[in-house]
Order: C-alpha cells, then sequence, then structure tokens
C-alpha cells in the first residue's frame, strides 16, 4: 500500500484511473469520438493512444448508438470496454443500446450474463454551450434497474470511483463534471485506491444541518458551509458519490443527527435524483427526527440557456445555497 | 383421437371473442389448418383454423354468442367418437404456488402503516415525536417556528404548568384580539374554555356575532368541507339504501333521576366527572342491546352479523359537523366506567383528538337531542349499524296514575330501525326493555 | 449437388423440423393462455434460420431476434430448457425472466433474441470485436430483419464494423413485412443486400428457403470473414406463414400469396432434395419428423414439470 498522496486535476485523476486500469487488465480498453490522437474532446484521455496505442485507444466514427451498443456486445462476451460519450446530452442516441441492452441483459438471461462496460460522459452546464450541451440527465439513468451511476465530485472521488466502475461487473455510467475538470485536488497514488460503488462520504462534519450535495455543486456547498461555519452555524456535508447504489444509511445517520436537511443539486428540479433522496428522507428513521421541511436547491426547469448570466442563474448559485440553509434553519 | 375446438386467446389482452359465423357444419369434415370458424376479438375479426383434421361433431357456441378465452366451443374427431358430456375444461398446467406466491409478493411490498392522528396542529415530525413520548399534548405548546410551527425546542421548553387552553378558545381569542393570558379559565384544572374568551369579550354566542354580520337578502356560497362531505355522502347512503320506521315511547324519569341524584356526589369524587342522564341511558342502552341482540346487528350485504358485545357510538355535534365516536366494550362497563367513557370521548372529539379506528367498528349509535328540549325526533341510522336511539328532552307533563292527576318527569325515546333486519315487534320490546330499566334504574347496578 | 455430408442434411432436417414442431406447439399453447405475453413464429423461415447457423463453427456467436426461434434451435439447443422459457419456469433457459423474446445462452455463443428491432446491431459488433482483439478465431452472426435494416443501428453498426474489419456477418431474414406494412413502402429498393455497396463491404441474396443454399453461402461468407476480410451483408429471402404475432389478423395480404409462399415450404424442398439425391429415404426422413415431434412433447412434459420461479427470485439478477 502506497499512502502518497498528489496533487492533479480531476481529468488528470480519470486519465491515470484508466491507464493504471489498462496497464493493469488486459481486457480494459477505451473507445469513443476523438479520443485517440486528439485526446477526447476535453483532453481527458491525452497521452493514452501513446502509451496504448490504436488497438486498445479506439477512435470511432460519430455512432453514438453503435459505440454503446459496441460496449455491450464486447462487454457481454468477456472484455471490460470504457466508452466515452463526448457530452452526456448525446446519449440520448444511444438510449436503447444502454436502457434496453447493457441495463438488461444479465436480468433477462436469468443471471447468465454480466456486462462490465463503464460509460463515461461529461454532464453539466457553464460552459457557454447552451441547451444541448450542457445538460445534468442522470435521474433518467437513476430509474433504469441494472444500471449504475456514479457522479464524483472531487480529483480522488474521480479516480477512486473510475477504477472501482471499471472492475464493477455492471454497466456503470460515470458521470464526469465539465466544470470541475481543472480542479486540482490531492489524491492517492497508490494503484489499488478503489472508492466501492455505493458508498457516500462526510465531506465536512456538522451537527446543525445537513446538505446533501454532489457533482459540480459540491464545492459551492463547501465553500458555504465553511462561511456559515464562522457564523456559528455548523453544516454536515454529505456527498453520496454513487447515486445508484445509494448510501441510505450515511444520509439517513447525518439528518437523523441534526433534524435539518437540505439537497443540492445542479439538474432539473422536476423528477430530479434530489428528489428521490427527499423520499428516501421522508421514509426513514429519520423522518421522526426532521425538525424542519426537508428543502430541495435544483436547476430550473429550462433548457440550459447561453447568455452567460442567464446560464448562471440556471443552476443554484452560492448566495441561494446560503439562503437555502439559513432558511432551513429559520434564521 | 377428439380434440376441442376453443375460443382462441389471440393477443395478450384478449378476454373474451364473439363467434361471427362456423364455416363448417357439424358433421362436416375439416383440413388442419382450413378455416374453421370467424370470430371478432376486441380488435378485428379472425380465422380461426383447425388445429387438427377430423369432422366437425358438434358446436357448442352458436354464431353471435360472446365467449371467454380458452372456452371449448365444439369438437373434431372421427365420425364414431363420442363427444364428452357438459363442457370439456381446457388444459392448463395447474399453479400450485399461487397462493404462496401472492403472500410473498405482499411482503415484497409491505409497507408500514402508521395511525395518523388527526389534529391539525403544525409541528416538526421530532416535535410530534418527542411530545408523544412525554406524553405533551401538541395543542398546549406555542411554536417558535415559521407560521407558529411548533419545532423540537418548543417541546424541550414546554412546562406543564403552562397556561392550558382549548384550540377553539385560542382561535377565537387571536380572532377578537383578545390576550388569552388575562382570561381565567373554568374547565378541568383551569383551562381557558371557549365561554372563558366569550366571557372575556363580553358576547355570549359567536354565532350570534357573526350571524349579524350577514346582510339581510344576501346568500353565502360555502363550498363543503370534507367533513360535510362525508356526512352528506353517508347519510344519503343510509337514507336511500335502508326502509326505516321510527318507534317512539314515553319512559318516567322520576326514579333515574333520583339515582343520578344519589350518585353523584359519589361519582364525582372518584372520577372528578359529572354524571348526566345521557350516562344513564348509555347505561340502559347497553343493557337492553345484550338482551335484543338484533337491535345491535350489522347489515353486510345479504349477512346480519350479530355481536355478542356492545361497541355504542355516540353522536357528538361540533360547529362543523357531526362525528360518532365509539365507546368499545361498552357492554362490560359500570355506570362510573361509562361516565369516564363518554366524557373522555366527548372531550376529545370536540377537540379532534381521535385515532380514525375510534370512529369506526360501533354496533349501535345514540343520538340525543335533549339538552335543546327536542321532543321526539326521527334519527337516521349510523350504517352499518340497523339501527339508531334518539334521546329527547325531559319534560314535566301531567300523568294519570291510579286515577290521580300526576306531575312526572317525561322523556319520549326515538328508536329508528333497519325494516330490512328489525321488524316491529323486535324493536318495541326493546324499547319496553328500556322503559323498564330507566324506570327501575337500581335493577341496573344489580 | 452440393458438397455437405450426410450428417449434416440429417441434423439441418432434424433441426428444421424441431423448429416446425415448436413453432406449432407455441401456437398451440398461446390459444389457450398458457404462454402469456407475445410471441412471433418463424414458420416458413425454418431454412433460413436453422441452416445459417449449422454452417457456422459450433463456438461461432449469434445474436438473434423476437423471431427467433428457428435461429436459436439451428445454433443448437436443449429443447427442454427453451420450452420451459417459453411457459415461464424456473428451468428456463433465463429462469422463466426473459420469454420468447429473449431466449439467450451466452455460455453457448447465442447472445439473446431481442425485443428491440435492431436492438442486436450494436451488440453483433461489439461480440466481433472481443473476437478481433482477443483473436479467438470466432465470428458473429446478426440476425435481424428487413425492417431493421430501417433503422440507425443498422446503419452506425454496419459502417463501424466495416471499418474495423470486424468478423461479422449481418443476416437479414428478408420476410417481405415489417409487421403489417410491405418492403415496397418501407424501402425504395428491391434488395436489402444493395445496401451493403455504401459501407464497402459484400452484399449477397440467397433463397432463404433452401436450406442447400443458404448452408453453402453462409459457410462460404464465414470463411471469408473468419480470415479477417471485414464484415459481409447476407440477405436471405424468405416468408412468415403466420401473422406478425399471435393477434394478427393478416388484412395486409392476400390469402393466395400466403398459399403461394406455402408451396415453397423449405421443410419440403430439403425432404425433396434428400430423396431426389438418394441421400435419404423415406423412411429415415419420416422417422425424423416423428423424433422432432417427440422430442417437443418431451420438451413440453419437462416444462409442465418444472416449478414456477419462486417469487424471490424476483430481485435477484438485477445486478451482478
Amino acid at each position: 500500500m502506497n499512502y502518497e498522496m498528489k496533487e492533479m486535476t480531476y481529468k488528470d485523476a480519470v486519465n491515470l484511473a484508466m491507464r493504471e486500469e489498462m496497464r493493469r487488465d488486459e481486457e480494459v480498453f477505451l473507445m469513443g469520438e476523438d479520443v485517440g490522437l486528439y485526446g477526447g474532446a476535453f483532453g481527458v484521455s491525452v497521452g493514452m493512444l501513446e502509451e496504448f496505442g490504436e488497438d486498445r485507444v479506439r477512435d470511432t466514427p460519430i455512432s453514438e448508438a453503435v459505440i454503446a451498443g459496441a460496449g455491450a456486445g464486447a462487454a457481454v462476451t468477456g472484455m471490460r470496454p470504457i466508452v466515452e460519450i463526448m457530452f452526456m446530452d448525446f446519449t440520448t442516441i444511444a438510449m436503447d443500446s444502454l436502457v434496453n441492452q447493457a441495463a438488461k441483459m444479465r436480468y433477462m438471461f436469468g443471471g447468465k450474463a454480466k456486462v462490465p462496460m463503464t460509460l463515461r460522459c461529461p454532464g453539466g452546464s457553464g460552459t457557454g454551450a447552451a441547451a444541448q450541451h450542457s445538460q445534468s440527465l442522470e435521474a433518467w439513468f437513476c430509474h433504469v434497474p441494472g444500471l449504475k451511476v456514479v457522479v464524483p465530485g472531487t480529483a480522488a472521488d474521480a479516480k477512486g470511483l473510475l477504477k472501482a466502475a471499471i472492475r464493477d461487473d455492471n454497466p456503470v455510467v460515470f458521470v464526469e463534471q465539465k466544470t470541475l475538470y481543472k480542479e486540482k485536488g490531492m489524491v492517492p497514488v497508490d494503484e489499488d485506491f478503489i472508492i466501492p460503488l455505493g458508498k457516500g462520504e462526510i465531506k465536512k462534519e456538522g451537527t446543525d444541518v445537513t446538505v446533501v450535495s454532489y457533482g459540480r455543486m459540491l464545492p459551492r456547498v463547501l465553500k458555504v458551509a465553511e462561511e456559515l461555519e464562522k457564523e456559528g452555524i455548523s453544516v454536515e456535508v454529505v456527498d453520496p458519490r454513487t447515486l445508484v447504489p445509494l448510501d441510505k444509511e450515511i444520509i439517513i445517520n447525518s439528518v437523523i443527527k441534526t433534524g435539518r436537511v437540505v439537497l443540492v443539486n445542479e439538474a432539473c428540479k422536476t423528477g430530479g435524483y434530489i428528489g428521490e433522496i427527499a423520499s428516501v428522507i421522508a421514509e426513514s428513521e429519520a423522518f421522526d427526527y426532521l425538525d424542519a421541511p426537508i428543502l430541495r436547491l435544483a436547476g430550473l426547469d429550462v433548457p440550459i440557456p447561453y447568455n452567460p448570466e442567464l446560464e448562471k442563474a440556471a443552476v443554484p448559485s452560492e448566495e441561494q445555497i446560503r439562503a437555502g440553509i439559513l432558511k432551513v434553519m429559520n434564521r | 383421437m377428439i380434440t376441442e375446438v376453443i375460443m382462441p386467446k389471440a393477443g395478450m389482452d384478449m378476454q373474451e371473442g364473439t363467434i361471427v359465423k362456423w364455416m363448417k357444419k357439424e358433421g362436416e369434415y375439416v383440413e388442419q389448418g382450413e378455416v374453421l370458424l370467424e370470430i371478432i376479438t376486441d380488435k378485428v375479426n379472425m380465422e380461426v383454423e383447425a388445429e387438427t383434421s377430423g369432422y366437425l361433431l358438434k358446436i357448442l357456441r352458436n354464431a353471435g354468442e360472446k365467449v371467454p378465452v380458452i372456452t371449448t366451443i365444439g369438437y373434431l374427431g372421427e365420425k364414431d367418437d363420442k363427444v364428452p358430456e357438459g363442457e370439456g375444461t381446457p388444459d392448463i398446467a395447474e399453479d400450485s404456488k399461487k397462493e404462496e406466491n401472492e403472500e410473498v409478493a405482499k411482503t415484497l411490498y409491505k409497507e408500514e402503516i402508521r395511525t395518523v392522528s388527526i389534529d391539525k396542529v403544525r409541528a416538526t415530525p421530532v416535535a410530534r415525536r418527542i411530545a408523544r413520548e412525554k406524553g405533551i399534548d401538541l395543542f398546549n405548546i406555542k411554536g417558535s417556528g415559521p407560521k407558529g410551527r411548533i419545532q423540537k425546542i418548543d417541546v424541550e421548553n414546554y412546562k406543564e404548568n403552562e397556561l392550558k387552553v382549548t384550540p377553539l378558545a385560542r382561535r377565537i381569542a387571536e380572532i377578537e384580539g383578545v390576550d388569552i393570558n388575562t382570561v381565567a379559565g373554568s374547565g378541568l384544572a383551569g383551562k381557558v374554555t371557549k365561554e372563558d374568551v366569550m366571557k372575556a369579550l363580553g358576547k355570549e354566542e359567536i354565532k350570534e356575532t357573526k350571524e349579524e354580520k350577514v346582510e339581510e337578502e344576501n346568500t353565502k356560497v360555502i363550498p363543503m368541507s370534507n367533513m360535510r362531505k362525508i356526512i352528506a355522502q353517508r347519510m344519503s347512503e343510509s337514507y336511500f339504501t335502508a326502509p326505516t320506521f321510527t318507534l317512539n315511547m314515553e319512559v318516567d324519569m322520576e326514579k333515574s333521576l333520583e339515582l343520578r341524584k344519589e350518585v353523584k356526589d359519589h361519582i364525582l369524587k372518584e372520577t372528578g366527572k359529572k354524571v348526566t342522564i345521557t350516562d344513564i341511558v348509555l347505561l340502559a342502552t347497553t343493557k337492553a342491546l345484550m338482551k335484543h341482540p338484533y337491535v345491535n346487528a350489522s347489515l353486510d350485504g345479504d349477512n346480519i352479523i350479530l355481536h355478542d358485545y356492545v361497541n355504542l357510538a355516540v353522536a357528538v355535534g361540533l360547529d362543523e359537523g357531526l362525528l360518532t365516536p365509539v365507546i368499545k366494550n361498552a357492554h362490560k362497563m359500570t355506570l362510573t366506567e361509562m361516565v369516564i367513557a363518554a366524557k373522555d370521548i366527548q372531550e376529545r372529539t370536540m377537540k379532534m383528538k381521535l385515532s380514525p379506528d375510534e370512529l369506526q367498528g360501533s354496533t349501535f349509535t345514540v343520538s340525543s337531542l335533549g339538552m335543546f328540549g327536542i321532543s321526539h325526533f326521527n334519527p337516521i341510522i349510523n350504517q352499518p349499524n340497523s339501527a339508531i336511539l334518539g334521546v329527547n328532552a325531559i319534560t314535566e307533563k301531567v300523568v294519570p296514575i291510579d286515577g290521580e292527576i300526576k306531575i312526572k318527569p317525561m322523556m319520549t325515546l326515538s328508536l329508528t330501525l333497519d325494516h330490512r333486519v328489525i321488524d316491529g315487534v323486535i324493536g318495541a320490546k326493546f324499547l319496553q326493555e328500556m322503559k323498564y330499566l330507566l324506570e327501575n334504574p337500581m335493577t341496573m347496578l344489580i | 449437388m452440393a458438397d455437405i455430408s450426410k450428417d449434416i442434411l440429417k441434423e439441418m432436417y432434424k433441426r428444421m423440423n424441431e423448429a416446425r414442431a415448436f413453432e406449432e406447439k407455441v401456437s398451440y399453447f398461446f390459444a389457450r393462455g398458457m404462454v402469456h405475453g407475445t410471441t412471433h413464429l418463424s414458420i416458413g423461415q425454418e431454412a433460413s434460420g436453422v441452416a445459417s447457423c449449422m454452417a457456422l463453427n459450433n463456438d461461432d456467436l449469434i445474436t438473434s431476434t423476437h423471431r427467433g426461434h428457428s435461429q436459436v434451435i439451428g445454433k443448437g439447443i436443449d429443447l427442454n430448457k427453451m420450452v420451459a422459457e417459453l411457459l415461464g419456469k424456473y428451468t428456463g433457459y433465463c429462469k422463466g425472466k426473459g420469454g420468447s423474446m429473449h431466449i439467450a445462452d451466452v455460455d453457448a455463443g447465442n447472445l439473446g433474441a431481442n425485443g428491440v428491432v435492431g436492438g442486436g446491431h450494436g451488440i453483433s459488433v461489439g461480440a466481433a470485436l472481443t473476437q478481433q482483439m482477443k483473436k479467438t478465431g470466432k465470428i458473429v452472426l446478426c440476425f435481424f430483419g428487413d425492417g431493421a435494416s430501417n433503422e440507425g443501428s443498422f446503419h452506425e453498426a454496419l459502417n463501424l464494423a466495416s471499418v474495423w474489419k470486424l468478423p461479422v456477418i449481418f443476416y437479414c431474414e428478408n420476410n417481405l413485412y415489417g409487421m403489417s406494412v410491405p418492403q415496397g413502402k418501407a424501402m425504395n429498393i428491391k434488395d436489402v443486400a444493395d445496401r451493403a455497396s455504401s459501407y464497402g463491404i459484400p452484399g449477397y441474396i440467397i433463397d432463404g428457403n433452401d436450406a442447400v443454399e443458404v448452408y453453402t453461402k453462409v459457410g462460404e461468407v464465414a470463411k471469408y470473414v473468419r480470415e479477417g476480410n471485414g464484415p459481409v451483408l447476407i440477405e436471405s429471402k424468405t416468408y412468415r406463414w403466420l401473422g406478425h404475432s399471435k393477434s394478427d389478423a393478416q388484412i395486409y395480404r392476400t390469402k393466395e400469396e400466403v398459399e403461394e409462399w406455402k408451396k415453397k415450404c423449405p421443410i419440403k424442398r430439403l425432404r425433396s432434395y434428400l430423396i431426389e439425391n438418394k441421400i435419404m429415404t423415406e423412411e429415415e426422413l419420416d422417422r425424423i419428423e416423428k423424433d422432432a415431434k417427440q422430442a417437443i412433447e418431451d420438451a413440453v412434459e419437462f416444462a409442465n414439470n418444472s416449478p414456477n420461479p419462486p417469487i424471490e427470485t424476483i430481485t435477484e439478477d438485477v445486478y451482478a
């Protein structure tokens, strides 16, 4: 076990996780649009073609349906493909392959198949790319039994979770966060550093109010929490990291401790995954400990607009998160 | 070999089909694959081909008939084959584990069922839980949260000796701007009641003040409250399904009044509650019901259900409607126990603090309008009960006894009966029993 | 006369008869409500499904379709498990969870029938990629219909397979109808095989009702594909005798048309071939037909005696 930590960006952490797993296991390979020489639309796979060659770092035609379908086909016959869809928005074209094929094969075939494929896609707004390149569609995938869904919010989580996703025997949708790609963090360099899927983390301990958040909203929540701490409000920040399977226990225990909870995500409010988390809390033991209504802070129910001010206003800001926490505290 | 011709299941949602036409007559030969008949499903016309070659020995269902799928509608076979008697049963594999599976299925979807109390206090879940655990009445707590929501901290800071106020009194005080802390309480343990607030306001009845505000010749449209709607529905259902008749009987209440006088102080000392004539009538009712089980019966479809216990519903009028809370196992009660039970359920009804199961399961209902001076009325049955007793006012009347004119406190009992269950004689005998018990109340105490 | 061994022809005749008997049994069960959901029967397409699979090596792979019973019987299947699956039994291929449209046997190379038209295209490409990367020498045969060739996945899959020279045969069973819509109303070309040229791969047309031709051509193509020359498109012209599914009243085609095709029965045709070329006798063939029916009866008995899946298994195998 190597206990060393190294500072690196979220993007480099994803790159490192892929490289380590491809070095470790010959059955792991990467395919997607422009992942080879170009290094991926966001440069996530830069240098991988050089290390592994064209056979294992494959540029595909612009064909999302067959990229995901071939991923499922390769996975069910013994490979461990990492499939990149350039923008989460384009998973719409790959939906049959993911939802009807990859997710259901094992169940439909009576448990006699496994589909160890990882589908990576960057989600979220904040890049000025407007309505068809900025969505947070994770809730769609969470609604399909057979898929696992991961949304890392830090560089270390990106590495540990991606390695776990690649080693997992199920199709995993791994949602990267475009605006976090350049965020730096301390990342364990150990090649067996794995964060098990389904295990959340308390990113900051607190006693007065719980904030559950993931992905791009996580750094905002943490910043607000630090500020409020100075003002005498102790905020506990819980990051589920994996949406399916969800670490219900860590959320419920935190809410039992604080009695108040705010849920924050970037995705549109209606039908968003934090609504599911709210239901989990309300149905659990934690209900009898709630001392204020559960509050959701989510993106507006609008397509992501182009104008930078409008774009910013479409998702929860630090000010809104702060106001939401204060509201739940009756301050 | 004989083969049955069936109404085929042609589609996953097909439940039945109609025979349009048989293409072959009985006795005719048909080749495998040849069209044997035409049917209409819920979607389309379809031809049904013979599954085997043979003679159409028998047509069981004719053109125009609507037949459930898989039903045998005819037989194919050799000329000398014998057609089975009756209708053949289809060859379907039995699913023996079905019931067992349904049981397991239930456990997969099992949900926790919680009893929800019908109080209307705004309080957080944790505040409710702590109040429940400490036995604190949330109605007595003032909430410090948004919209007066009671929070954990409010329950924790609550002290038992704080001012006790009924919710109605609190509402009136709020609307009328009376400082509740200045009002002297006349209720149990100094609880401030509606009357106390009205007194402080210098008004006797809030209703009158409200009516004054309504201008003459104006009509007001008031949407029915949920309670009103339920009453409307249940009363209509009862009124329009049960053929009823009402029997009236006068009872001399002299001895019952004497009994009340005698035991009043004792019971007050024992329980802190005043015994009323209604309590004595309730006790008499349970005794009489145990002797006349049909009056205590429930009607369930074609079945009359007799009970060997009495769950006595008592009609309680509220500002917004009417509830009939139930005194469970009333037949086991002594007069003292009846006083406690009746007072308790009435008080909690007024405060809307009943659990849903306290509003269910009655076998008989008593409705009293005596305090309003009503002399007789036709109460409507509280179904599934088969009868209801109306209790009227006690009025002094001139009564000839043994040729002498005497003045006696008389009360009429009005018994409405469901004629589907009870005939007049049984109702009359029940009232005779009531009359005997109330005129000889000491027999109830033996 | 084609150069096919008697053993293979005998087995082919047996499997085609089993497929026919199987479908007739399914039809019988469906009418009695014993097969729930819906089912798509392949009567008339037995040569196309069986002979093509028999031309593959045993360890080659296939992706099958919603009308896949002849295909998977052609691949070589345990009839007991197949009937049991259709009746939703625990002993079925998919433990009663898949049913008619999802018969699969991944270990034996059957990557599954598919309820989605065109759903197998991507999977077959991925499976072929595995064979190429692992250098297994195996190839993949992807079954689909004329209707599926209008799906976007068809285009994406053929294009990618061609670019990467993947070992996959795209095998189109053209039975002239996409449910009720005739081919002429759904595409402006007569032959699906024409589409091959736009991907730079060979496209062939075969008589899908001639088992000998199907076997011979698929065998040739399999050799070409196995040698690393990239994918091939084969269009097998055939016809389904029955409706699209069991609720189909078939108002879109004439009885005469159906009767015409019934005359081209693939089973009778193979039988004539075997007799005319003195490969097998009437008695031998009768015996095979009888055995095929009996095999289905035995499978039905096995299935009927099999338990239903325990309710507890409902949440099993969602995840590995």
